[in-house]
């Protein structure tokens, strides 16, 4: 056998005691040790959960209110009688409900403006206030 | 709708299984390149939390080199953190008439098994296992993912994140230590 591979005999053999020593090791590894680790894996998993849960609901509120935005936009439009249906009032609509959405949004006292609404509307009809 | 709602738990049913497979070999690797149970849990835990966070979404063939991705990178920062540590401490020690700190002492002794320890290695498994110990970080983990392992070339060199040629030198070298290790072995009398 010439020297070469005799030496990669050498270093196989060394490899592969090495290999079994490391693997007694990892196998006898103490009770605290293995509850620890064990402890850190339920940890990781349980953070995946946590970021799962977490995630989903958000998810989901950003969905319906995008459905909601969408639905409260183009259903005024969609109500309109077709002879009164130009560019005009749907327009007018669509603003307002942006109006609204802005509003809403703000998070302000929504009485404070329907007392402004109501305030308009009594200026708009005179006649109204007796 | 039903897939979406029973993905999630098999998902991580599946990353369970494969973190427990692993778990106690990556503490072995650790402790063997840090000297440091606690450290070495810690590394495994940042390990399997940084993998679950964010490549548990990865196909499962690609976490087994990730996770060793991760875990040679957290091993090779406890080294660079331990190197810093020694080196202040050896710094200060001059400066306060070569007296080295207690904690310095404790930093050192866990940093590398004791000399004569080696003289008395009963068996070559042994005298083997020291002689891994002392091998550099780089050669030791080569030898870990590749061999013990069994990651491809490819795999060991993108978690070592070097070059396929530097893995085989890296472990050339390593099973060299070993080899002049396995020859040179007298049990202890």
């Amino acid at each position: 056998m010439s020297e070469k591979s005799q030496m990669d005999l050498r270093e196989d053999q060394a490899s592969k005691l090495l290999e079994q020593k490391l693997e007694q090791e990892t196998n006898t590894l103490d009770a605290v040790t293995r509850s620890k680790l064990s402890a850190a894996r339920y940890r990781a998993t349980a953070s995946v959960e946590e970021t799962r849960s977490t995630s989903r609901p958000w998810t989901v509120g950003v969905g319906l209110a995008s459905i909601a935005l969408v639905a409260m936009v183009w259903l005024p439009a969609l109500k309109t009688p077709p002879a009164e249906q130009t560019a005009t009032p749907s327009l007018t609509s669509t603003t307002a409900v942006l109006e609204d959405l802005i509003i809403l949004a703000a998070g302000d006292d929504v009485d404070f403006y329907q007392s402004v609404d109501f305030l308009l509307w009594l200026e708009s009809n005179p006649g109204s206030e007796s | 709708m039903l897939e979406s709602l029973v993905k999630p738990a098999a998902g991580a049913e599946r990353l369970d299984c494969f973190l427990a497979s692993v778990e106690k070999q990556a503490f072995v690797m650790a402790r063997s390149a840090t000297g440091d149970p606690d450290a070495a849990l810690d590394i495994v835990q940042d390990t399997m939390l940084k993998l679950v966070q964010q490549y548990g979404n990865k196909p499962t063939e690609e976490w087994r080199p990730l996770f060793f991705r991760i875990l040679h990178n957290r091993i090779t920062d406890q080294h660079r953190k331990r190197g810093f540590v020694q080196r202040m401490n050896q710094w200060f020690a001059k400066d306060s008439d070569n007296e080295l700190s207690i904690d310095g002492l404790d930093l050192l002794a866990s940093a590398a098994p004791e000399p004569e320890h080696h003289l008395h290695a009963e068996t070559v498994g042994d005298a083997l296992h020291e002689a891994y110990l002392r091998l550099p970080l780089r050669q030791q983990q080569a030898f870990n993912l590749r061999q013990w392992q069994g990651l491809s070339v490819e795999e060991t060199a993108l978690a070592m994140s070097v070059s396929a040629g530097s893995v085989k030198t890296h472990l050339s070298r390593a099973l060299k230590n070993l080899r002049v290790q396995l020859h040179e072995y007298k049990p202890h009398e």
